[in-house]
């Protein structure tokens, strides 16, 4: 059995070995490693911080059972991320269905009436986004979902996703003009 | 208008996460949720064995255990001896250049080492 010390010098894919035969302290590396990543998706999703880290935590629980699954195809964190988004929806479900249906049928664009602000980092600036813009541009550019994955998490038309990571593309490139913003910063837990 | 390069941009912030002061106990919390979870399933996985084992018990003791047992046990006794007319008729053993407190202690290091692989397999699993 890999101890401590070794452990934190191991690759993610031999980390995921190791946990595959039952290391839990193997795993608990994984989640040190990456479950800020997985946390930090979620808020920008919409989730309160509460919500975020329960389902955080549900999602580690299943990465853990489901640790046979990974590959090492693809990173282990989007891996896991994946997992994490598709607990999250299934948690919102209901009222994002109705935000995907009601803003997709808004006409226009209010970019202009965004604020820009060069000191905006992309947390501030994805709170300023409709709930399903927001999903649907964390969904593709957080958690790697192509367009048409994202429509099938969804339940809804491409379309519909497509012009909501449209929306949302332009809403952000108009808050985020000013700069690349305050990315790396420490978040209270 | 599609923009590859914010695209690029907005992957690379949403790949750059912050750092959470409390990372640490959030991975302590799940390797504790996982140890908790092992151990529930360990202890279920014995109740389950011990179960099983006193439903399988009460099956046989009901279902005329000893009438099979007993017969099982005359035909096993039966075996034994044609084994050992076999064996007494297996002059080989006789013939072997070694003496017949060899022959124990071999015997006796092969129950030994019988036992110490049961010690760790009792061990790993």
């Amino acid at each position: 059995m890999a101890d401590v010390a070794d452990i934190a010098g191991l690759h993610d894919v031999e980390l995921a070995a190791l946990a595959t035969a039952g290391q839990r302290a193997a795993f608990g590396e994984l989640v040190r490693r990456h479950g800020s990543a997985v946390r930090a998706l979620l808020r920008r999703m919409g989730a309160d911080p509460a919500l975020a880290d329960d389902i955080a935590q549900d999602a580690c629980l299943a990465g853990f059972e489901r640790i046979a699954e990974f590959r090492g195809e693809g990173t282990f964190q989007a891996w896991l991320k994946r997992i994490a988004t598709r607990l999250y929806l299934k948690r919102v479900k209901r009222t994002l269905a109705q935000s995907l249906v009601q803003e997709a049928a808004e006409v226009g664009s209010d970019v202009a009436h965004g604020f820009v602000d060069a000191r905006l980092d992309l947390d501030e600036a994805l709170k300023g986004l409709p709930e399903a813009e927001r999903v649907c541009v964390s969904l593709c550019y957080g958690a790697g979902f192509s367009h048409v994955e994202a429509a099938e998490l969804l339940n809804t038309p491409l379309g519909t996703v497509k012009s909501h990571v449209k929306r949302g593309l332009d809403r952000l490139r108009a808050k985020l003009a000013g700069g690349p913003g305050e990315t790396g910063r420490q978040v209270n837990g | 208008m599609a923009d590859p390069e914010f695209e690029k941009r907005l992957s690379r912030m949403f790949g750059e996460a912050p750092a959470f002061a409390d990372a640490d106990v959030f991975a302590r919390g799940i390797e504790d949720r996982l140890a908790r979870s092992w151990t529930l399933r360990r202890l279920m996985i014995g109740a389950a064995g011990i179960g099983g084992g006193v439903i399988a018990a009460a099956q046989m003791v009901g279902g005329h255990f000893a009438k099979a047992a007993s017969g099982f046990s005359t035909a096993s006794a039966e075996a034994v001896q044609r084994g050992g007319q076999a064996i007494g008729q297996l002059r080989f053993l006789s013939d072997l250049p070694i003496g017949g407190e060899v022959m124990w202690v071999g015997i006796g290091l092969a129950v030994l080492a019988v036992v110490l692989m049961a010690a760790r397999a009792i061990e790993e699993f």
